[in-house]
C-alpha cells in the first residue's frame, strides 16, 4: 500500500504545471462560451495574453498576440505600435519563460508527452530543425501579412495555414457545439489541411517533447530573441559551472547552453546542477540555516498566495459567466425578427456611407421592394474583402431588381470609409452602417463570424443564408432562384 | 517477477501503445480525407457516420494513453552531450592558457582558422538562400488575388532554400564540433586558474532598460492613437477563414 501511495505521489503535478493550468484557465475563463457556443465579445479582448491562445476560442477572454500582430499590419501604425509594444514588454519581462510557464498550447503538448511511449531524443537534427520556427516567423507572420497589407487585403497567413491552437481551440471549439451546426457547411480544403496538421502535431507531441514549440512556433521564436536579456528567466553562473553536462542532458529542449534562445526556463536543470550554478534571475540560493527559520513563514505565504490566485480565477469565471451575451443586450431582440430561412423580416433604417462620410441618407432594406442581398463584411477580414467585387458585379448586373447592401462591422471607424473611397468610389453597391451594437447583424442570425450574407426576397422573407465566403455563381444562383 | 521481465513487459506495452496512437492518428487523417474526397461535403451527420467506422482504433489509442499516465514512472536518461562550443568557452575562462606549448598554440590557431572558414561558407549559403527568398517574398507581383496559390508558389521557393540551409548547416556543424573537441582535448590538460565571483553586467542592464522603456513608449503611443480598437474588433469577431474553417 505504501508503495502505491509513493507511486501516486510521483504523479503529483509540479508547481510549474499548476501555474500552466492556472494560466490556461485564466486565459479561457469564459466557461460560458463553451456552453453557448459563442465567443466572448467584451472589453478585455483588447488586451493580448502572453501565450498562444486563439481569440476565436469560445472561452478566450483576451486576444492572441500573434493574431493581433498579423492583423495590425493592415490596420495601421497605431495598432502596430500597440501590439509590438505589448510583445516587446512581454519579451523583455519574461522572455521564453512565457512558453514554459504560461502558454496553454505548451501545457497541452506537455500533457501529451506524459503518455508513456518511447520518446524521440534531441539530436543535431532536432537542433537544426529548431531554426525552422524563425522561417515561419519571417514568412508567415511578417512577409506575407505585410505584402498583402500593402494590397489592402488583410491576410494572417500563420493563423490561416498553420496555427494548430486556432484549429483546436477556435475551429473545433466552435464546431463541437451543436448551436454552430451551420458552420459545417463552410468546411472545405482549408479545414482538411489544418485538421490534418493538428492531428500530426498532436500525435508527434506524444513522441517528441513540445514538438510545435521547438520547431514551428513563431511566438516562441520571437520571445527567444529576448531570452538572454529578459528580466526574468534562468541564468547560469559560469564561474560556478564545472561543465558536467547534467543540465544539458536533463533539458528536453534544443538548448546549447542554459538560458539561450531555446531555453523555456522550466527550471528542471537547476534541480540537477551539482554546484548550484543555475538559478532564476533575481533570486539567490538561500542558505539551509536561513531556510529552517523561514519554513513557517514560507508556508503561510504559499497558502495566502494560493488562496488569492484561486480567488482571482474563480472570480474571473463567475464574472464572465454572468455577463449577458451580446445578442441579449440588443434592443431589437424583442422584435419578431426572423433569423432563419423562411422567416419574414422587417427592416429598420440604415445610414448610408458614401466613402467620404456617413451621410444622413438612409435605406430600409425591406422597403426597397427589390430582392435584397445583405452582406456583412469588415476591412480586417480577408474573405470579406476578396468577395466584395462579386457583390459589386451582382449590383451592376441586376440594377433594376436587386439591392445589394454591404454593411461594415465597424463603419464608424475611419479605415472603412477610406477603403470604400479608394476601391469603390462610384459603385452600385450600397455601403451602410449597422445599427448600434451590430443590431442588424445579430438579429439576422449573425453569430460573430464574418463574412455573413443574407438574401431576402421582395417581401423580406429570408431565402438563403451564407456563413462562408461566396463566389459570383453562388450569388447569381440565389437571386435567380428567387426570380424563378 | 524479475525486474528484467518487468522491463520487457513495460517495453512491449510502450510499443503497443505507440502503434495504437499512430494507428489512431492515421485513422483520424483517413476519416477527414474520406469526408473531403468521397462524401464531398461536411455536415454534422456525415462526420458522425464517418467517425463511427474509425471509432474503435481511436478509442483504443486514447484508452491506452490514459492508462499509461497512471503507470509507474521510468527514469530515462538522455544521452545528449554538452555543446562542445560551450565546453570550450568554459575551459577558456578557467584554464591557464599561458601554459600552452608552441606546437599546441599553432594547432589551436589552425583549428580556429578552419572554423572561421567553415563559418564563412555556412554564412554564405544562408545569406544567398535568405536573399533569394527575400527577393521572391518581398516582390508584391508574386502575390496574386488567388491567395492560396500565391502562398503555395512561395513555398516552392522557400522549401529548396530551407533544404540547402539545413544540409549546409548540418555538415558545417559536425565539422565545427570536431574542431571544438580537438581544441578541448588540449585545453583540458592545462592547469586551472583561480575563479572570481561574477560581477553584475551593467551593459545588459542598460539594454534591458532601453528595451523596456521603448516597449512602454510604443504601448502608450498605440493606446493613445486608438490602436487598441483594431485589436478589439479583430478579437470579438470571427474571421472563419482566418481560423481555418473555410
Amino acid at each position: 500500500m505504501k508503495k502505491f501511495f509513493k507511486k501516486l505521489a510521483a504523479l503529483k503535478p509540479s508547481k510549474r504545471k499548476l501555474v500552466q493550468l492556472y494560466a490556461a484557465l485564466l486565459f479561457n475563463a469564459n466557461i460560458k462560451g463553451f456552453v453557448t457556443g459563442n465567443i466572448y465579445q467584451g472589453q478585455t479582448k483588447a488586451m493580448c495574453v502572453p501565450g498562444l491562445n486563439c481569440y476565436s476560442c469560445p472561452g478566450a477572454v483576451g486576444a492572441c498576440p500573434l493574431g493581433s500582430l498579423q492583423g495590425s499590419f493592415s490596420a495601421g501604425k497605431s495598432t502596430i505600435f500597440y501590439v509590438c509594444g505589448i510583445l516587446a514588454l512581454f519579451g523583455i519581462l519574461l522572455g521564453r519563460t512565457i512558453c514554459g510557464w504560461l502558454c496553454p498550447f505548451g501545457l497541452i503538448q506537455e500533457l501529451l508527452y506524459k503518455i508513456k511511449t518511447p520518446k524521440v531524443k534531441k539530436s543535431v537534427f532536432t537542433r537544426i530543425l529548431s531554426f525552422f520556427k524563425y522561417v515561419v516567423l519571417v514568412f508567415f507572420v511578417l512577409i506575407v501579412p505585410i505584402t498583402y497589407a500593402f494590397r489592402d487585403t488583410p491576410l494572417p497567413a500563420f493563423c490561416k495555414y498553420i496555427c494548430p491552437a486556432g484549429t483546436l481551440e477556435g475551429g473545433l471549439g466552435l464546431l463541437s457545439n451543436k448551436v454552430n451546426e451551420s458552420y459545417f457547411s463552410m468546411l472545405g480544403p482549408l479545414f482538411t489541411w489544418k485538421f490534418l496538421l493538428l492531428v500530426t502535431i498532436v500525435v508527434a507531441s506524444i513522441f517528441i517533447f513540445r514538438m510545435f514549440c521547438r520547431f514551428i512556433c513563431p511566438l516562441g521564436a520571437l520571445y527567444g530573441l529576448f531570452n538572454k536579456i529578459s528580466f526574468f528567466g534562468i541564468k547560469l553562473d559560469t564561474q560556478k559551472c564545472i561543465g558536467c553536462n547534467k543540465c544539458i542532458s536533463k533539458c528536453k529542449m534544443d538548448i546549447k547552453k542554459v538560458g539561450d534562445a531555446e531555453c523555456i526556463s522550466c527550471g528542471e536543470c537547476a534541480g540537477v546542477c551539482p554546484t548550484g550554478a543555475i538559478s532564476f534571475k533575481g533570486t539567490k540560493k538561500i542558505p539551509a540555516d536561513d531556510l529552517k527559520g523561514n519554513i513557517k513563514a514560507r508556508k503561510i505565504t504559499r497558502i495566502i498566495s494560493a488562496v488569492v490566485l484561486l480567488g482571482i480565477l474563480v472570480g474571473a469565471i463567475i464574472y464572465y459567466w454572468n455577463i449577458p451575451d451580446a445578442s441579449q443586450q440588443l434592443p431589437m431582440q424583442e422584435t419578431s425578427y426572423g433569423n432563419q430561412v423562411g422567416d419574414k423580416c422587417f427592416g429598420e433604417d440604415l445610414n448610408i456611407a458614401t466613402g467620404e462620410e456617413i451621410t444622413q441618407n438612409t435605406i430600409n432594406p425591406i422597403e426597397t421592394g427589390k430582392i435584397t442581398v445583405i452582406n456583412f463584411w469588415g476591412t480586417w477580414c480577408t474573405p470579406c474583402v476578396n468577395e466584395l467585387p462579386y457583390f459589386e458585379q451582382i449590383a451592376n448586373e441586376y440594377k433594376e431588381n436587386v439591392a445589394v447592401i454591404a454593411i461594415h462591422s465597424e463603419m464608424l471607424k475611419e479605415t472603412a470609409p477610406a477603403y470604400i473611397k479608394e476601391h469603390y468610389p462610384n459603385s452600385d453597391l450600397i455601403f451602410a452602417c449597422d445599427t448600434e451594437n451590430a443590431g442588424y447583424y445579430t438579429t439576422l442570425g449573425g453569430r460573430g463570424t464574418y463574412p455573413y450574407t443574407v438574401v431576402l426576397d421582395h417581401e423580406g422573407v429570408i431565402t438563403e443564408i451564407f456563413f462562408s465566403s461566396l463566389e459570383y455563381e453562388d450569388l447569381k444562383e440565389a437571386i435567380e432562384n428567387i426570380k424563378n | 517477477m524479475k525486474e528484467k521481465h518487468l522491463n520487457i513487459l513495460w517495453l512491449c506495452f510502450k510499443i503497443i501503445l505507440s502503434l495504437s496512437i499512430i494507428c489512431a492518428g492515421l485513422c483520424l487523417i483517413y476519416g477527414v480525407l474520406c469526408i473531403y474526397f468521397i462524401e464531398g461535403e461536411y455536415s454534422r451527420q456525415i462526420v458522425a457516420d464517418t467517425f463511427k467506422s474509425i471509432a474503435v482504433p481511436v478509442y483504443i489509442g486514447a484508452g491506452l494513453s490514459a492508462i499509461s499516465l497512471f503507470l509507474p514512472l521510468v527514469n530515462e536518461k538522455s544521452k545528449t552531450k554538452i555543446s562542445p562550443k560551450f565546453k570550450l568557452e568554459l575551459l577558456n575562462q578557467r584554464k591557464d592558457l599561458s601554459a600552452l606549448t608552441e606546437n599546441n598554440k599553432v594547432f589551436l590557431k589552425k583549428q580556429q582558422k578552419n572554423r572561421k572558414l567553415i563559418q564563412i561558407l555556412e554564412a554564405l549559403v544562408i545569406a544567398v538562400s535568405i536573399v533569394a527568398f527575400l527577393i521572391y517574398g518581398l516582390n508584391g507581383n508574386n502575390y496574386t488575388k488567388d491567395i492560396n496559390a500565391s502562398v503555395i508558389n512561395a513555398m516552392y521557393v522557400l522549401l529548396p532554400c530551407l533544404l540547402a540551409v539545413f544540409i549546409t548547416t548540418d555538415i558545417c556543424e559536425s565539422f565545427k564540433d570536431k574542431s571544438y573537441k580537438a581544441e578541448t582535448d588540449i585545453l583540458i590538460k592545462l592547469p586551472s586558474l583561480k575563479t572570481e565571483p561574477l560581477k553584475a553586467d551593467k551593459k545588459l542592464l542598460v539594454i534591458r532598460c532601453i528595451i523596456f522603456l521603448a516597449a512602454i513608449l510604443m504601448l502608450v503611443l498605440g493606446l493613445a492613437t486608438g490602436g487598441v480598437y483594431d485589436v478589439l474588433t479583430k478579437a470579438v469577431n470571427i474571421c472563419t477563414e482566418c481560423i481555418g474553417l473555410g
